[in-house]
C-alpha cells in the first residue's frame, strides 16, 4: 500500500514541527514538503501534487482560505484539510465556500489528526466535534428560525424604514416626515438614500411605486 | 499768581487731560448729556468708530449706528447719577465683524455737582474669550485623557487578570501533570499515561482560554476575512448566545478598507450590539452597512426601550455611545441619535473613506 503525501502548512515553525512528528508517527502518512506561507504552499502544491494538504488559516502572505481557493481553482479535486485555532461559523462558512474538505481544530489529538488525514485522503469530509456540533445548533436554529420567519424574497425593513417609506408613498415631503416622527429631517433624508439602496429603486418615484406593488399604504 | 500764568497754567492742564484720555491704551469716550463726544481716546477712534477721524462734537448714536436698546437704558441711568456695567456684551463693528466686549458707563460731574455727561470705557475681550475657550477644551480634553488611560489601565489588569489568574494556573497544573508522568513513566506506566491524559486535557482548556481572550482583544476574523465577514459573525454571536437578535444586511460594501476604517466599524457595532443588551431591553435589533461614494454608512436600530437624547451628554450614562462618538470623530466621522422613551434607537453613523489626514483642517 503507497503511503498518503502530505503538504503541510503553518507559519509558526515549532507549530508545524510538531504537526509534522505527528504525522510521521503513523507509518501510513509521509510529509512530502512544508510551506510557511499560504503562497508557498499553493507553489508548492504544484510541484509535489500532494495526496492531502494541512493548511493553517491565519497565515503571512494568502491565508489559508485564499491558498485554498487558489489550489482548487487549478486542481479541482484537490484534497484539503483546513487545521485552526479558531472555532466559529463565520471560518466555518469560508471554508466550507472555499472547497476544502475538512476542518480540524489544532487541539485535536494525533489519532484525530491522522484519521483526518486519511479520511481526507479518501475524498471524504472530516470535521472535529466541536466543529460539528457548531453545524449541528445551526441547522438546528435555521430549523427553527423557518417557522417564524417568513421567506425573504424582498430586502428586510426596520419599524423605522416601513414607516418613512408609507410617508413617502403618501406625498409628505421630508420635513412633514420628521415632525411627524419626532426625528431630524436630515435623518429622514438618510433613510430615503437608504431605502432606495436598499429596494434597488432609482429615486423617490420607485419607492412610492414600490410601497403601491406591496401594498404598503393601507396600514 | 498772574492771570496769564493761571490761564497758561489751566491751558496746559487741559492739554494734559486731553491727552491722558486720547492716548489712553483703551477705548474710553467722554460725552455731554447729549450724547455728543466731548473727548475720545485713539483706540476708541480706531476700535468703536472704525477710524472716522475726529469725533468730538459728533453725537454717538451716528457714530455708532443700531445701538442696542439696553445700551440707551445704561446711558439713560448714568445720566441720572448710576454706574452700569456689563462683563460680556456683544459689539457689532460697522463691518458687521462681532467682538465679545466689556463695558462700563459712568456720569461725570461739573464743578457745580451737575452731571456733565458720561463716560464710557469698553474694553474687547473677544481674544481673552478665545484663549478661555481654548483653556477650557484643552482642560476637557485632558479630562477626558485621563480616563482614557485609566480605561487602558484598566484593562490592562483585567487581561494580565486573565493571563495569570487562567492560563497561568492552567498550565503550572499541566506542568506539574507532566512533572508526575516523567517521574511514573517507568515505575508505574499506567498512572504516567493518567498523569499525560490529564496534562492534556488541561492544556486543550487553556487553548480555548487563549481562544477567547484573543477572540475580545482582536476579532481574527476582521483581519482573516474582512469586515463584513467580521459583522456578520458579530451579530451570529450575540444570536447564538440567545442575548439578542441581530438582523444584518449590507449594501455594496467592499470586501476590505483601510485597517483604521475596519476596526472603527468593528468596534461601533460591537459596542452598540453590548449597549442595547445591556440597557436597551430589546429583543431585536438590525445593523445596516451601507457603501457610499465618499463615505460608510451603518445604521444601527432597536426596538429597545430608548432614551432622551439629551441625557447621554450629561452625567455618566450613556458612556458606550460616548465611545462610539469618539471612535467615529477621530475619524472624521459624524453620528447622530434618534431616539424616544419606548420607541427604540437609532443611530446612524457616517465614516469618511478618505483618512482625515488627507483632509484640510478647517
Amino acid at each position: 500500500m503507497s503511503k498518503i503525501r502530505v503538504l503541510v502548512a503553518d507559519d509558526h515553525d515549532i507549530v508545524r514541527f510538531g504537526i509534522c512528528s505527528a504525522l510521521k508517527t503513523s507509518a501510513d502518512v509521509e510529509v512530502i514538503g512544508e510551506a510557511s506561507t499560504g503562497k508557498q504552499a499553493a507553489a508548492m502544491y504544484e510541484s509535489l501534487k500532494p495526496d492531502v494538504v494541512l493548511l493553517d488559516i491565519s497565515m503571512p502572505d494568502m491565508n489559508g482560505i485564499e491558498a485554498t481557493r487558489a489550489i482548487i481553482k487549478e486542481h479541482p479535486g484537490a484534497q484539503i484539510l483546513i487545521l485552526t485555532m479558531h472555532l466559529n461559523e463565520e471560518y466555518l462558512n469560508q471554508v466550507i465556500n472555499a472547497g476544502a474538505l475538512g476542518y480540524l481544530l489544532k487541539n485535536a489529538d494525533i489519532e484525530e489528526m491522522l484519521s483526518g488525514v486519511r479520511m481526507v485522503a479518501d475524498g471524504k469530509q472530516v470535521f472535529s466535534n466541536e466543529i460539528a456540533r457548531l453545524m449541528t445548533e445551526k441547522y438546528i436554529r435555521s430549523a427553527q428560525g423557518s417557522n417564524d420567519h417568513k421567506p425573504v424574497n424582498s430586502p428586510r425593513l426596520t419599524r423605522r424604514e416601513k414607516e418613512i417609506l408609507q410617508k413617502i408613498a403618501e406625498g409628505k415631503t421630508s420635513q412633514e416626515i420628521a415632525e411627524i416622527l419626532f426625528i431630524s429631517p436630515r435623518t429622514v433624508d438618510t433613510h430615503r438614500a437608504n431605502l432606495i439602496q436598499k429596494l434597488g429603486v432609482k429615486n423617490s418615484a420607485g419607492l412610492v411605486r414600490y410601497a403601491i406593488e406591496k401594498n404598503l399604504l393601507s396600514d | 499768581m498772574k492771570k496769564t500764568d493761571y490761564l497758561s497754567d489751566v491751558m496746559h492742564q487741559g492739554d494734559l487731560f486731553r491727552q491722558f484720555m486720547s492716548k489712553s491704551p483703551v477705548n474710553l469716550a467722554m460725552l455731554d448729556t447729549g450724547m455728543n463726544y466731548l473727548l475720545a481716546s485713539e483706540r476708541w477712534i480706531q476700535e468703536m468708530a472704525s477710524g472716522e477721524g475726529n469725533l468730538v462734537g459728533r453725537n454717538h448714536y451716528d457714530v455708532i449706528k443700531n445701538q442696542p436698546a439696553h445700551w440707551r437704558e445704561a446711558y439713560e441711568r448714568a445720566l441720572t447719577g448710576h454706574s452700569e456695567k456689563f462683563e460680556q456684551d456683544i459689539f457689532i463693528r460697522p463691518d458687521g465683524k462681532l467682538d465679545w466686549i466689556r463695558w462700563e458707563v459712568s456720569p461725570w460731574y461739573n464743578p457745580s455737582n451737575t452731571i456733565g455727561g458720561v463716560i464710557i470705557f469698553v474694553e474687547m475681550i473677544t481674544q481673552r474669550k478665545k484663549v478661555d475657550e481654548i483653556s477650557n477644551r484643552l482642560i476637557e480634553q485632558r479630562s477626558r485623557m485621563a480616563a482614557k488611560v485609566e480605561t487602558i489601565e484598566e484593562e490592562r489588569r483585567n487581561i494580565a487578570r486573565e493571563l495569570h489568574d487562567g492560563l497561568g494556573q492552567l498550565l503550572t497544573a499541566a506542568h506539574l501533570n507532566l512533572d508526575l508522568g516523567e517521574q511514573n513513566v517507568h515505575k508505574n506506566p499506567d498512572k504516567a499515561r493518567e498523569d499525560i491524559r490529564r496534562a492534556k486535557e488541561l492544556i486543550t482548556t487553556t487553548i480555548r482560554e487563549v481562544r477567547n481572550i484573543s477572540q475580545n482583544l482582536r476579532p481574527a476574523v476582521l483581519d482573516d476575512f474582512g469586515l463584513v465577514p467580521a459583522i456578520r459573525n458579530l451579530c451570529d454571536e450575540f444570536y447564538r448566545t440567545g442575548t439578542l437578535d441581530v438582523q444584518f444586511s449590507e449594501y455594496e460594501m467592499q470586501d476590505h478598507y483601510s485597517p483604521a476604517i475596519e476596526i472603527v466599524v468593528f468596534r461601533v457595532c460591537q459596542e452598540a450590539l453590548n449597549n442595547i443588551v445591556r440597557h436597551a431591553g430589546a429583543s431585536e435589533a438590525s445593523i445596516d452597512l451601507y457603501n457610499r461614494e465618499s463615505h460608510i454608512l451603518i445604521v444601527i436600530q432597536d426596538n429597545g426601550q430608548g432614551f432622551e437624547p439629551a441625557r447621554i451628554s450629561q452625567s455618566g450614562t450613556g458612556s458606550g455611545l460616548i465611545n462610539i462618538k469618539e471612535r467615529v470623530e477621530l475619524l472624521g466621522g459624524n453620528i447622530q441619535i434618534e431616539s424616544q422613551l419606548n420607541e427604540g434607537t437609532e443611530i446612524i453613523i457616517e465614516i469618511p473613506l478618505k483618512s482625515v489626514q488627507d483632509q484640510p483642517i478647517v
